[in-house]
């Protein structure tokens, strides 16, 4: 995209930023456009940062145009809700070519980032593991100690540090201080200075990329660079409390200096090697890949050395930890049988899970990787051209992270999405080995258009910060958000919740021709014919309901289960992890229009389980047709060691409907104009009561 | 001409796929809105212009199509076609039919207020010179609230909000916010015989004139600005709250709807 025709005025493109600014502001306020005192104000100020920062950049064309759907978009945003955010995030959008191109000029990294700051750090809503880091560095400057759970809800009125899941012994912080120690110097600033401490941490680890990557002979990457923290999955945690960027940092760091012949390098590498598993356990298998990736270079002496090192300096680390430290790093945490019973027990029982998990990682429409970042299909397309040309950095970047993604699908094959956390976290330390893919391909037509559809989506989560929190109930918060809840076509993305093959393999498809084409009309083609198929499902008459999704209008009453949408509560769940619709109120009712078909007889399908000491009594009822069922539902079978476990922990998970099997209701309706209703004759008691898990309603043969 | 600009056999046949999956769409959804986005589509593919920026009306088709509102889609595609008609190189036949895309999915539609707007693209059709195009799509927006009125939906389904039975009470504990976008939200209060309480905050105007208003059996209370518990007698009905107040230029109101309940609802 070329700029627009340069003027022989310098800061012509500042005063152009300026007047784009100026324009927005403006828009907003004509317009009637919502929240004018917030976004209203800090979109424009992100413009006028914007021109002051760089002032002798030239518009570009892209910038005006999206300037130009900004102001159609606002025009219609009364319309239908997705034209308000599509407006909204053009007015952002707009600007993040320009500050690619900052990126190439001095101290491009951080005139780059600097517009986008009162976004990234006012707007994103302080959660996850976010206050517990500013709580435990706030615990090491004040109490001296590593328990964070009297620190921080002192300070502001806002924020609270509620009891993790995993709390340790001696309320000792399930995270480990060295992340938080780096946070110290932006305690002066509270949750803003702490995520200005963290998003400088990411533009060093973003500087020694572009280091790491110069010395393995590639150039002029640092554009590259920045869009690596525009664009998912780094933009999902840069300038947020987590320590993801400083693991890429380490990691790149490792590359650039380790990768050196010589002590020097071995040195460079035990170091990097330690700081990494100082910094979060989590990154163990990244301190490993490094130690190894540093093998493949090491002269045989070099060698010897190593491996010794390695072995005495762990040894060491745990011997301190058991006797000096009082296990706090490391025995408490995984010290124990059961560490290596989960890894046994995920092996062999949850085996497809942890097979499944790296197509999962990329197609899950909550945390897979494409839906949010397609530009990563090119970075993975760009692999085998890394191999070829830069061998040694693939070895460098690619091999520590196989052994980081193999660690995260054994341990966690459940939870490997981080939800509800910022979406795709844990993929942050990949960053630096896609931009090396990404570097062989970044002049493919097909991929332009790729970063620019990845670059529409950065303007979104920008603007609507909250859509980068999902649940793991299904559902994507961007779908969501711009389809409408509950929508049809929300229903046909790929899962790992809701888990049908079909959906895999099609989308599976669709990502593979993007990934595969190298020309622009070949990219655009597959995305009309792919988002022309899923109108047409998406149209096509709704036979399947899954009862949780249900909007207001089909239901009147019902509680959701659990209540919170914490996936944390359903993650001891043994089979499905979906949440459940609760009918546990007389007036509790659900409300399904019947299909129009010529057939007489509609079948009816109800995945559900009753709860309570005695049988509970359903109720279902058509024009023509009243019928009341008495259900009961097996019990779960469940794994002596797990009870056994549950009875040491003194937890009562006895009678919670996780641990029944779905009942399966079938019923012939007589097809006739009006509406299914389900309910219950009596109000019960949690957690007794019908749990419903899907509906469907089709036309008899 | 096809062979030319898809030169591959593969390129070929996807857009003969496409054709016919389209085609297929025509059967299900509404048939002047499958054809305005076959004309679109076909455009953005075939378009020879500038690559990235074809990623926007790309992106709108997408949403248009998996969007679950008509009019939604409608705007959609019109701002799809728009886009195209303003980066295009091609001269005024190739423009026209990005212009007869976006009448196609607007005018049938039921969403109102789009006179100006409509007129603004078949003007910037005209010109080959884009900056002018240009112009003369943002001038039209810009004035087609003031003339034509603010474009809007003219589908008036109120948002339903979700309760939850407590005991004898019912409670709404999901905030709603009530705007242009969207000015109506129904309790469903038929079942409750007790009095209704609101907690709702009114804002974004420069005068003190009422927002909206409850509604309860022909009982009418009014939505003044700032923050108020508002208490609706029994009665048999539901309840609505609507935000009455039309378009004028730097006035944004809102009703935020934040809870409500009846009886002794333990909030």
């Amino acid at each position: 995209m070329k700029p627009l025709r340069p003027s022989r005025w310098r800061f012509a493109g500042a005063a152009l930023h300026l007047a784009g600014g100026f324009t927005v502001f403006f828009v907003w306020r004509w317009m009637g456009l919502p929240q004018p005192g917030v976004w209203g104000r800090l979109v424009p100020l992100v413009w006028v940062i914007s021109a002051i920062v760089h002032p002798t950049r030239p518009l570009r064309k892209a910038t005006a145009y999206l300037l130009l759907a900004f102001l159609v978009a606002s025009v219609l945003w009364a319309t239908a809700e997705p034209l308000l955010h599509v407006a909204v995030a053009a007015s952002v959008c707009a600007l993040l070519p320009g500050l690619v191109d900052t990126a190439g000029t001095k101290w491009g990294l951080p005139r780059a980032m600097l517009p986008i700051l009162p976004l990234l750090v006012l707007c994103v809503p302080f959660t996850g593991d976010e206050p517990h880091y500013a709580a435990l560095a706030e615990s090491v400057v004040i109490d001296g100690d590593l328990d964070d759970s009297n620190n921080l809800h002192y300070q502001d009125r806002f924020a609270v540090a509620k009891p993790e899941m995993s709390r340790l012994e001696g309320n000792i912080s399930h995270h480990q201080p060295f992340f938080a120690v780096l946070l110290i110097p932006g305690l002066l600033g509270s949750i803003e200075g702490l995520r200005v401490v963290s998003l400088i941490l990411a533009l060093l680890a973003s500087a020694a990329t572009v280091r790491a990557f110069g010395s393995f002979g590639m150039e002029n990457t640092e554009k590259l660079v920045v869009l690596g923290m525009l664009l998912f999955p780094g933009l999902g945690i840069v300038g947020l409390l987590y320590p993801g960027w400083v693991a890429a940092g380490l990691l790149s760091i490792a590359a650039w200096k380790g990768s050196r012949r010589g002590m020097a390098g071995l040195a460079w590498t035990a170091l990097v090697a330690f700081l990494l598993i100082a910094l979060k356990l989590r990154f163990l298998p990244l301190a490993a890949g490094v130690l190894l990736a540093r093998l493949f270079v090491a002269s045989k002496r070099e060698r010897n050395v190593l491996v010794l090192a390695a072995v005495f300096g762990l040894s060491a680390v745990l011997a301190i930890d058991y006797w000096i430290l009082g296990g706090t790093f490391f025995w408490i945490r995984y010290g124990d049988p059961d560490t290596v019973m989960i890894l046994a027990y995920n092996l062999w029982v949850r085996a497809p899970r942890v097979l499944g998990a790296p197509l999962a990682a990329l197609l899950d429409v909550e945390g897979g990787l494409v839906w949010k970042a397609p530009w990563v299909l090119a970075a993975l397309a760009g692999l085998p051209a890394l191999w070829k040309r830069h061998r040694s950095a693939l070895v460098w970047l690619g091999l520590p992270v196989l052994l980081y993604l193999g660690a995260i699908f054994w341990w966690m094959p459940k939870r490997w999405h981080a939800m509800p956390t910022p979406a795709c976290r844990f993929f942050v330390p990949c960053v630096p080995l896609l931009l090396a893919g990404l570097y062989h391909t970044v002049r493919r037509d097909g991929t332009k258009v790729l970063l620019a559809i990845s670059m529409l989506l950065t303007g979104m989560y920008l603007v609507m910060p909250e859509w980068r929190f999902n649940t793991a109930d299904g559902t994507d918060a961007l779908i969501e958000g711009l389809f409408g809840h509950g929508a049809p076509a929300a229903q046909l993305f790929p899962s790992v919740v809701r888990f049908r093959p079909l959906p895999f393999v099609l989308w599976g498809v669709f990502f593979l021709l993007l990934a595969v084409w190298r020309r622009r009309k070949e990219v655009l083609c597959t995305l009309i014919v792919g988002a022309g198929v899923l109108g047409i499902f998406a149209s096509a008459p709704v036979t399947h309901y899954e009862t949780e999704d249900l909007p207001p209008p089909n239901r009147i009453g019902c509680s959701l289960y659990p209540p919170s949408p914490d996936p944390k509560h359903r993650n001891l769940w043994l089979g499905s992890q979906e949440r459940m619709l609760r009918l546990g109120h007389r007036r509790d009712k659900i409300l399904l229009p019947l299909p129009r078909e010529d057939a007489d007889s509609l079948r009816v399908e109800a995945a559900l389980r009753p709860v309570g000491e005695e049988p509970m009594e359903l109720i279902v009822s058509a024009p023509g047709f009243q019928r009341s069922l008495s259900l009961r539902s097996r019990r779960a079978p469940v794994s002596p060691w797990i009870t056994a476990q549950e009875k040491r922990d003194r937890m009562n998970r006895q009678r919670t409907p996780d641990r029944y099997l779905d009942t399966l209701v079938v019923l012939s309706v007589p097809c006739r104009s009006g509406s299914l209703t389900l309910s219950i004759p009596e109000t019960v008691r949690l957690p007794e009561g019908l749990y419903l898990d899907y509906l469907r309603i089709e036309p008899l043969p | 001409m096809i062979t030319r600009r898809f030169d591959t056999p593969v390129a070929l046949g996807l857009l003969a796929f496409a054709v016919f999956g389209l085609a297929f769409a025509i059967l299900h959804g509404p048939l002047y809105l499958s054809l305005a986005w076959l004309m679109v589509g076909l455009a953005v593919v075939m378009d020879p212009g500038s690559g990235q920026l074809r990623a926007v009306p790309a992106v709108l088709l997408a949403l248009s199509a998996a969007t679950g509102s008509p009019e939604a889609a409608s705007t959609l595609v019109f701002a799809a076609a728009a886009a195209i008609l303003l980066f295009t190189e091609r001269r005024w036949p190739w423009r026209s039919v990005c212009l007869a895309a976006a009448l196609l999915a607007v005018i049938p539609s039921r969403v109102g207020g789009m006179v100006v707007p409509l007129a603004g693209l078949a003007l910037a059709c005209v010109f080959d010179l884009r900056w002018l195009r240009l112009t003369v799509l943002a001038v039209s927006m810009l004035a087609a609230p003031l003339v034509g009125g603010m474009p809007f939906s003219t589908v008036g389904d109120p948002r339903v909000l979700q309760e939850r039975f407590q005991a004898d009470s019912t409670i709404w504990r999901d905030p709603v916010s009530l705007d242009y976008n969207r000015r109506t939200a129904l309790l469903r209060t038929s079942g409750c015989s007790e009095p209704l309480h609101l907690v709702l905050q009114a804002g974004g105007v420069r005068d003190t004139l009422p927002l909206g208003t409850v509604t309860r059996d022909g009982y009418v209370v009014s939505v003044n600005p700032g923050r108020d518990t508002l208490m609706v007698p029994p009665g048999s009905g539901e309840t609505v709250v609507m935000m009455e107040r039309t378009y004028r230029p730097f006035r944004h109101p809102v009703i935020h709807l934040t809870e409500a309940w009846t009886g002794r609802a333990v909030r």
